[in-house]
């Protein structure tokens, strides 16, 4: 499904953030709200895997419904590693990065995992990077 | 022995509210309790401890190697005074204090300084250069306020507490009470902040540009021709401009919703170009919501001594400025810094993919009180003290009221503060270089 | 650390010396009788030798100073300059950074400049900037004439309380003077309106503008301050507003034992006419009234053909600026206190009234009979930047620059301007007068603008020889030797040589350690404890500074108030 992802804070996201590698944080961070009907159309349901995928990479999170909605069409993501596996670095001459409103594809990813910081760091850093 | 004592009248170190009433019981050096602080500030005191690093370590051969503290700054040092073009990066989640020592350490390695303002309100700040800021100090929005609009944010997430001291929840001179305020939250989700408004306007995503736009046109007498604009009905547009010109003390208080999405610097100075023209008609202001404790004074420092509010290039021997090509995250994506210093602050979390995967292939030096993403990818990792917790300082709320920190605890032992880690690093620095 | 000046022509009118060669002696830091063969010479032959220059009015440090930098990156991106071994980097043209405010006040011979309006919430970022500005001593003037305090305690007839309060605040915001800015107006700017002259009525306060500034004007002289109170009256930027700045003038003139007033900025508020087109010069006006009376100062406020930037705690003035200019506009209200807002601008010889505003600032200078009476300021960087005062100096000391200046000026305010009538040209005295003696004596700084012994030692040499250069028609060599002091000497020790920064030192943050009874205090501080959250957003204990916050903190006591 064609959705456009929005990333930001949240309460639970603020409180764990000073514990970057907690379970706390995971949980936290690695989802992302979609709006009831979405998830239904989808046919995942809460604390199911789902993968996002936009022009600059993809991520599997775990799919909570949103407490925010209606917001048909978005995705709101947490601000972290997760989120940032997807966002564009571009900034249009600014200096920010285009963090909010990018179009990307969710697709249920039951079978899938989430990643743990530890891994999600190794996987993305890799290439040119370091683990 | 329990030797219990209660400080009153501490301020926050978490978000831009910088609200400065709670009170702290410490004991024993420990924070036992903390009271009239929200969710976001009770965490940070009350998990003050958890996470933390106690001693400098340095990368060898792949290895993470506890060291000195005078051996993680001696090779701190040596990275930055070798490398050509070095990111100083962060800086607002520590005190001006620090800052201070950062603007002088850029200049001593003739690297850019930048805060996370770049992914935050630089933006906004863009947008200012251009037009101007009809503002104030969050004061006269609590005394005075009868329409009070969140645009792009959602301060029940991120800034709990500005509602009930600031804005529609705060009694003021001229205004008692919530009756007496109208609330509107304009935004592309239902957010929990949008749930207690008096009004919600869903707009659709990437599309404040055009809202704020067809605001500004309703308020200079044009008739609107589409139907409906951002996925709003233009008749809204016509009712919400009606009720901001016959407020008596309007304000917007907006967020990354107009930052980081497309238009970014340009949604800002449609906002800010509405609330001006709106002062030809009646008292409007506008608020930028910033989101750390201190990145406001992350901006009014390096602005007092470069002359420019962040991303200052001091390479060249002299500051220079411009977002785009001098900010942190264009710098890391472009591959353009050969090394960095990060403090208090998680780019390897926060930047996207491309430039976080960059920054972590070259020499990173992080001060952080916390494990985080970057500190865990660092060449080397200095502990410090929390400022506001362990340390003192001077903050800038986010409407440029200055405030101090308290210092209510000792740090860990072998934990020293951000301004004696810079210090010690900058002393080092001229050091190398033979002295000045 | 001793030092002999040797030979110098020096310029002494706070003690009678003018052009006489006399040696002046130092030694830790202070101007003294004699020293040892062992002091190091500074040989000042046929050289100037003044006191170092006190700036009684420039806008340099604080939030809106800060708004500025920010609003006008392309202030700075022409005029930048590189570090050096010694010094800092920095940038600016109208809105220096501070490092590089510090330098170049230090390269003119400057030794003390007043930063005149701090909103005292924002106090704190104020002492930031300047403990960040190097070199000069400074001080600064906290904002009071729009303060809710002051408007209830003064409506209520409380004076006690509100010296008290005054106090108090003096303290909190370690403040040097009482600023008043636009009384009244700015408490109505926050609705978004104004005030129309001294007899308005505040908004919701039930005060007038007269009310405040006579009740700030007693409060002053119950806390025995060593300056006036601070004003820019009503009206700023109005034609036809010089009637409101003689009636500020003689509001107070019953409470006078000496100086009870100073009007800051002169030439901003000496506005004759109806509107822009019959825009004429009330200079004549404002001048018989200062001559005729004795309890008034000014300053000037001259401007410069140039671009600048206007900034000033006068909220609905820069907001009709904005509106007329079509600039981009800053405004920062302060929470039950005051505002500010900024404005860029340019000044520009074609323009009638631009030519016709710089005429009124020399006038005023001109036609004030007694130098002590008026001092040269460009209120910077409203009217321009300060590295423009050795302009300012040559057009007082000499005819024919005036004159120069005028036949590239609008032709039409040329000849409406009686400054081609005005053949008067200031001695090296007089200028010492408006730019040092006059200033240290008016804000009552003691060891500051004499080189009397026991004074601090705060010296400015200039390459020029008194005795031998005929500044009316050399004014560009005096121009010249006062924009690159040859010596600038700061608490005895040589920081500038020939233009350059030699040594950088930390300056002294002067304020006003004021005190009152000790039952006044208690009561003013249980009143405070009680209100302060309902008034302000954070609280008392958070408001007040500590000393300790200034980097050389040099706090000034003037005894117990009368009250």
């Amino acid at each position: 499904m064609k959705v456009i992802v929005v990333t930001g804070r949240s309460i639970a996201q603020g409180r764990s953030k000073e514990s970057k590698f907690s379970d706390e944080y995971a949980r936290a961070a690695a989802t992302c709200e979609v709006d009831p009907e979405d998830l239904s159309t989808l046919g995942v349901k809460p604390g199911q895997k789902v993968k996002l995928t936009t022009s600059r990479g993809s991520v599997n999170l775990f799919a909570s419904v949103s407490s925010q909605s209606p917001h048909r069409g978005i995705v709101f993501i947490p601000f972290g590693p997760w989120a940032n596996s997807l966002m564009d670095a571009e900034t249009d001459g600014t200096g920010m990065p285009t963090l909010k409103g990018m179009e990307a594809e969710i697709e249920p990813a039951a079978e899938d995992e989430v990643l743990g910081l530890k891994e999600l760091l190794a996987k993305n850093l890799k290439e040119r990077g370091r683990t | 022995m329990n030797v219990e004592n209660v400080i009153k009248g501490v301020v926050c170190p978490f978000c831009g509210c910088c609200c400065d009433d709670l009170e702290v019981t410490v004991r024993n050096n420990e924070i036992a309790k903390v009271e009239n602080a929200c969710a976001l500030g009770r965490a940070k005191f009350e998990r003050w401890n958890e996470g933390r690093i106690v001693r400098p370590s340095i990368r060898s051969d792949g290895k993470i190697l506890e060291t000195s503290f005078a051996k993680a700054v001696e090779r701190s040092a040596r990275i930055l005074y070798d490398a050509r073009y070095p990111l100083l990066w962060g800086w607002s989640c520590t005190s001006c204090e620090a800052q201070k020592i950062g603007v002088e350490l850029a200049e001593e390695v003739g690297g850019v300084i930048d805060s996370t303002t770049s992914t935050c309100h630089g933006p906004s700040i863009i947008a200012v250069h251009d037009v101007g800021e009809s503002s104030t100090t969050l004061g006269e929005v609590r005394h005075r306020a009868d329409l009070v609009i969140y645009w792009g944010c959602n301060p029940l997430h991120a800034h709990p507490r500005h509602m009930s001291r600031y804005s529609v929840l705060s009694e003021g001179r001229f205004r008692k009470r919530r009756g007496e305020r109208k609330m509107i939250v304009v935004d592309v989700r239902r957010t929990a902040t949008a749930k207690i408004a008096d009004e919600f306007i869903k707009i659709e995503p990437n599309s404040d540009y055009e809202a704020l736009t067809a605001l500004r046109m309703c308020l200079k007498g044009e008739e609107l021709e589409q139907e409906s604009i951002a996925g709003v009905p233009s008749k809204k547009f016509e009712e919400l401009i009606d009720e901001m010109v016959g407020c008596q003390f309007g304000v917007i208080f907006f967020g990354l919703g107009l930052t980081m999405s497309a238009g970014k610097s340009r949604n800002v100075d449609a906002a800010l170009s509405l609330v001006r023209d709106l002062n030809s008609k009646t008292k409007f202001v506008i608020v930028p919501m910033r989101g750390h404790f201190n990145v406001t004074g992350a901006n009014e420092v390096f602005a007092w001594q470069t002359g420019y509010p962040f991303a200052v290039d001091l390479s060249q021997g002299y500051p220079r400025y411009n977002p785009g090509e001098t900010s942190g995250v264009d710098i890391a994506t472009r591959h353009d810094c050969d090394a960095a210093l990060v403090v208090g602050s998680d780019p390897i979390s926060n930047f996207p993919l491309e430039a976080a995967r960059n920054l972590s292939s070259i020499p990173i030096i992080c001060i952080d009180p916390h494990e985080t993403a970057t500190t865990s990818v660092s060449d080397t990792v200095i502990p410090s003290a929390i400022v506001g917790i362990e340390a003192e300082g001077t903050v800038y709320r986010m409407d440029g009221v200055p405030l101090l920190l308290r210092k209510l605890i000792d740090p860990p032992e072998g934990v020293s503060k951000d301004t004696e880690i810079l210090e010690a690093i900058l002393n080092e620095v001229r050091r190398i270089r033979g002295g000045r | 650390m001793e030092l002999l000046i040797k030979n110098g022509y020096v310029v002494d009118p706070a003690n009678g010396i003018d052009c006489e060669k006399l040696d002046i002696a130092v030694r830790g830091g202070k101007i003294v009788e004699e020293v040892s063969s062992s002091a190091k010479i500074l040989d000042a032959s046929n050289m100037l030798v003044m006191p170092g220059g006190v700036d009684i009015h420039s806008h340099i440090a604080g939030s809106k100073t800060n708004l500025a930098r920010v609003l006008r990156p392309e202030d700075h991106f022409r005029d930048f300059e590189r570090r050096t071994a010694l010094t800092r980097s920095g940038v600016g043209h109208s809105v220096p950074s501070t490092y590089t405010t510090g330098y170049r006040y230090a390269r003119m011979g400057y030794t003390t400049v007043i930063e005149p309006a701090t909103p005292p919430l924002k106090a704190r970022h104020t002492h930031d900037e300047l403990n960040d500005t190097p070199i000069i001593d400074k001080a600064c003037f906290p904002l009071f004439g729009n303060n809710w305090h002051v408007m209830e305690y003064l409506k209520n007839g409380d004076l006690e309380l509100c010296a008290a309060y005054l106090s108090w605040m003096l303290r909190a915001t370690k403040g040097y003077a009482i600023k008043i800015v636009n009384p009244g107006g700015v408490e109505a700017w926050h609705w978004g309106g104004n005030v129309v002259g001294l007899d308005s009525e505040v908004p919701h306060f039930g005060i007038t503008p007269r009310e405040i500034v006579r009740g700030l004007c007693k409060v002053n002289k119950m806390l025995k301050l060593p300056h006036a109170i601070h004003v820019h009256p009503n009206n700023l930027g109005k034609p036809g507003n010089y009637l409101t700045t003689i009636k500020t003038m003689e509001c107070v003139k019953d409470l006078a034992e000496g100086a009870s007033i100073h009007i800051t900025h002169c030439q901003f508020t000496s506005f004759k006419g109806e509107d822009w087109s019959t825009l004429r010069s009330g200079a004549q006006e404002i001048a018989r009234y200062v001559n005729r009376n004795d309890h008034v100062t000014i300053d000037m406020g001259q401007i410069i053909f140039t671009a600048t930037t206007t900034m000033t705690g006068d909220g609905p003035f820069e907001y009709i600026l904005h509106q007329i200019s079509g600039r981009k506009w800053v405004n920062k209200d302060v929470e039950a206190e005051t505002g500010a807002g900024v404005v860029p601008v340019v000044y520009k010889r074609r323009s009638f009234v631009n030519a016709t505003q710089w005429a009124i600032g020399l006038e005023l200078a001109l036609l004030i009979e007694d130098p002590w009476k008026v001092y040269l300021t460009t209120d910077h960087p409203n009217g321009g930047p300060f590295t423009a005062y050795p302009r300012v100096v040559s057009w007082l000391m000499s005819k024919r620059a005036r004159e120069r200046t005028m036949s590239r000026m609008n032709q039409s305010a040329a000849r409406k301007t009686i400054l081609q009538s005005l053949e008067r040209e200031y001695s090296f005295e007089e200028i010492a007068i408006v730019t040092r003696a006059g200033t240290a004596k008016a804000l009552g700084l003691k060891a500051k603008g004499h080189l009397g012994v026991g004074a601090d030692a705060d010296i400015s040499i200039y390459r020029i020889n008194p005795k031998e250069i005929d500044p009316s028609r050399d004014y560009r060599a005096v121009r010249k030797a006062l924009r690159r002091a040859a010596y600038t000497v700061k608490d005895g020790q040589i920081v500038v040589k020939d233009g350059e920064i030699k040594e950088v030192v930390q300056g002294r943050t002067f304020w006003i350690d004021s005190r009152v009874p000790k039952d006044l205090e208690e009561k003013i501080h249980r009143e405070l404890s009680k209100s302060f959250r309902e008034y302000y957003t954070v609280g008392m204990e958070n408001y007040f500074i500590g000393e300790g916050e200034l980097a050389r903190s040099s706090p000034i006591y003037v005894g117990e108030a009368k009250v």
